[in-house]
C-alpha cells in the first residue's frame, strides 16, 4: 500500500488506499490513461478492481483501456462535510456514472457545477493529479461534437 | 433429511431498553449493563439464569461485560453492529438455545455516539477496503458515509419511477406520528411534510429528517427455548421463520434490488427469492405490522417492496396514503422507528416488536396484533407471532 497519509490538506482529498492489484490502474491514471480489468481467460471486463475475474475465476486478469465515455446513471450532492477539512469543498458532486463499456465508476463531477448533474448526462474522463503518487480519474459534462 | 423445525420452538422473554438521550457520564459499558437489569426484571429471573451472550463490534465487549456483571456463560458470541447483520445476530441466540449452547442467551447493547459515531468511515477504514466501501464508497472522491449508499440509491428510485423528495417526506411524518404517542421516543415533536421539505440537505437527495436519530441508550434481549419460556412472567414472543441477509453483486447495502446502484442490473423487481412466508407457515396479508432497519427513511419503501406488500415504485404511494402510521393497514415501527424513537443499533426495533406482541403499547398498541415481521430490503426478516 503506497500511501500512510490519509489526507493531503492542500487539495482537500483523502488519499486512497492503493492495493497491488490496482498498480496498474493507478500508474495508467498517472498517464491519463482509463483501464478496467479484463479477464484474459474469458474476455470479461469487470469493476471494482480485483484478485479474480467475477466471471470465471481465472486469475490471469490483466487490463483494457477503455473510450472514458459514459453517462452519468445516478448523483448525490454533498451538503455535509464528513471531515473539518472537506468544509471548503462543499457542497460538491459525487457521480456513479456508467461506461459505455458496461462497468460503473464512482467519481466526482468536474469543469461543472454539482447542479449541472443529472442522470443521463454525458460525460467523459479527465484526470486531476492530486500528489505525485495520486491521480484521481473524474468525468466532466461531453463537450457537443 | 432435515432436522426438526425452529418453529415455535424459540421465544423472547425479556426486554430491557433505557432511557434514551446523550448521557455524557455513563460510557456503553453501563449504558448495556442497566439494559441487562431492566431485561432481568422484565423476564422475572436472575443473572445466574443467564449461560449465554452477545455484544456487539461497537460498545463493550463481551468479556469486559461479563467480568463487570461478575456471570460466566458457556455461550459467548460478538456479532456486527451493522443494522443489516442484526437480525442474523438475533437468530444466533435463538439457534444457540434451540440447539441446547444455552439455556438463557442475553443480547446486549450500549450505543454511544462516539463509537457509532458520525460513520465517517474513511477514518476507521471500512471505506478503504478493497474493491470499495460497504456502500459504494470511496472516501477518494469524498463519497463516504452509509448517507451516501443511501442517497445514490434514492436518486435511481427517484428517477425511475417518478418520486420525489416531497413523496419521501411521508415516510420520516408517518414515523414521527407513532413517536408522538410513546413516551420514551427522543423525537416527539410534531413534524410535518413542510418542515421535511424545509430540512437541510445532508446529501442531496437526501434530507436531515431521513437520517435516523444519533442519540444514546442501551438495549437488551433475553431468548429462551418455548419450554422455558411458558415458565416465565411475561408472554412469550416466538420467533416462526427467518431469512438470512442477501447479498452479491445484485445486492448492495442501501439500495433495493434492481435500482443500478454500482453492478446492480436495472430490472422491475417481484418478490420471488423469499421463503420467509412460506417456513413461517402464514400469508403475506396476515402480518400486522413490520418492523423496518430504517437508518434512512428510503428503506422503508425498499422494504415494502421487497418483500411484496407494494407494487415496483408504488411504496410512496402507499406511505402517503396513511398505511404505515397509527391506525394504518400495516404499521411499520410503531415506536418511531430509529428515525425517531432512536437508534440503539436497532435493538429498541425487536423490543418494540416484542411489547407490540405483548398488547403493552398503550396509545400506540396496533390492535389484536398476532403476527410481527422483521423485513429488510436485503431480504433479511424475522416473523414473531405472541
Amino acid at each position: 500500500m503506497a500511501n500512510t497519509k490519509l489526507y493531503d490538506e492542500s487539495t482537500g482529498r483523502y488519499l486512497p488506499i492503493q492495493y497491488p492489484e490496482e498498480a496498474e490502474y493507478w500508474e495508467s491514471a498517472k498517464k491519463h490513461r482509463l483501464v478496467v480489468p479484463k479477464c484474459e481467460d474469458c474476455g470479461h471486463l469487470f469493476y471494482p478492481i480485483g484478485p479474480v475475474c467475477s466471471h470465471c475465476l481465472s486469475l490471469n486478469v490483466g487490463w483494457q483501456q477503455v473510450s472514458g465515455k459514459g453517462r452519468i446513471s445516478s448523483y448525490v450532492i454533498f451538503h455535509k462535510a464528513w471531515a473539518e477539512w472537506l468544509k471548503p469543498r462543499v457542497p460538491y458532486a459525487v457521480v456513479q456514472v456508467e461506461l459505455d463499456e458496461g462497468p460503473r465508476l464512482t467519481t466526482n463531477l468536474v469543469e461543472a457545477g454539482p447542479e449541472e448533474a443529472r442522470v443521463g448526462l454525458e460525460v467523459e474522463a479527465v484526470f486531476e493529479t492530486v500528489t505525485d503518487e495520486v491521480t484521481l480519474l473524474q468525468f466532466r459534462p461531453r463537450k457537443p461534437a | 433429511m432435515r432436522g426438526a423445525s425452529i418453529r415455535d420452538q424459540v421465544a423472547i422473554v425479556g426486554v430491557g431498553l433505557t432511557e434514551l438521550g446523550m448521557f455524557p457520564e455513563k460510557p456503553s459499558l453501563k449504558l448495556a449493563v442497566e439494559a441487562f437489569k431492566l431485561a432481568l426484571d422484565d423476564a422475572g429471573i436472575e443473572k445466574k439464569d443467564v449461560d449465554g451472550l452477545i455484544c456487539m463490534s461497537y460498545g463493550s465487549d463481551y468479556d469486559r461485560f461479563l467480568e463487570s456483571v461478575g456471570l460466566n456463560v458457556r455461550y459467548a458470541y460478538q456479532g456486527w453492529s451493522h443494522g443489516r447483520f442484526i437480525s442474523s445476530t438475533l437468530m444466533q441466540a435463538a439457534y444457540a438455545v434451540f440447539h441446547g449452547e444455552a439455556d438463557m442467551v442475553a443480547i446486549v447493547h450500549g450505543k454511544k455516539t462516539y463509537e457509532f459515531g458520525d460513520a465517517n468511515n474513511a477514518e476507521t477504514h471500512e471505506g478503504w477496503r478493497q474493491g470499495l466501501g460497504p456502500y459504494g464508497d470511496n472516501p477518494a472522491y469524498g463519497a463516504m458515509a452509509p448517507a451516501y449508499g443511501v442517497a445514490l440509491s434514492l436518486r435511481r428510485y427517484f428517477e425511475l419511477y417518478g418520486r420525489t423528495s416531497r413523496d419521501l417526506a411521508h415516510v420520516a411524518v408517518s414515523l414521527r406520528e407513532h413517536a408522538r404517542l410513546n413516551p420514551n421516543a427522543f423525537r416527539r415533536g410534531a413534524m410535518t411534510v413542510d418542515d421535511h421539505q424545509n430540512s437541510r440537505w445532508i446529501i442531496d437527495p437526501l434530507k436531515l429528517f431521513d437520517c435516523s436519530q444519533n442519540q444514546e441508550g442501551g438495549a437488551a434481549l433475553l431468548i429462551t427455548t418455548a419450554e422455558r419460556a411458558r415458565e416465565l412472567k411475561q408472554k412469550p414472543v416466538y420467533i416462526m421463520a427467518s431469512e438470512g441477509v442477501h447479498a452479491g453483486p445484485e445486492f448492495h447495502n442501501f439500495a433495493h434490488v434492481g435500482l443500478g446502484v454500482a453492478q446492480q442490473s436495472v430490472f422491475t423487481y417481484q418478490p420471488k427469492d423469499l421463503r420467509i412466508y412460506e417456513k413461517a407457515g402464514i400469508q403475506r396479508s396476515d402480518v400486522d405490522s413490520i418492523a423496518v432497519y430504517d437508518a434512512f427513511s428510503p428503506v422503508i419503501p425498499y422494504a415494502l417492496e421487497r418483500f411484496g406488500f407494494c407494487g415496483a415504485g408504488e411504496a410512496l404511494d402507499f406511505v402517503r396514503e396513511g398505511n404505515i402510521g397509527p391506525g394504518g393497514s400495516l404499521p411499520v415501527n410503531t415506536s418511531g422507528g430509529m428515525l425517531s424513537e432512536g437508534h440503539v443499533g436497532g435493538w429498541n426495533l425487536f423490543i418494540e416488536i416484542a411489547r407490540q406482541l405483548r398488547g403493552e403499547c398503550g396509545p400506540r398498541q396496533v390492535k389484536d396484533a398476532e403476527v410481527i415481521q422483521w423485513a429488510n430490503f436485503l431480504g433479511d426478516s424475522i416473523i414473531f407471532r405472541n
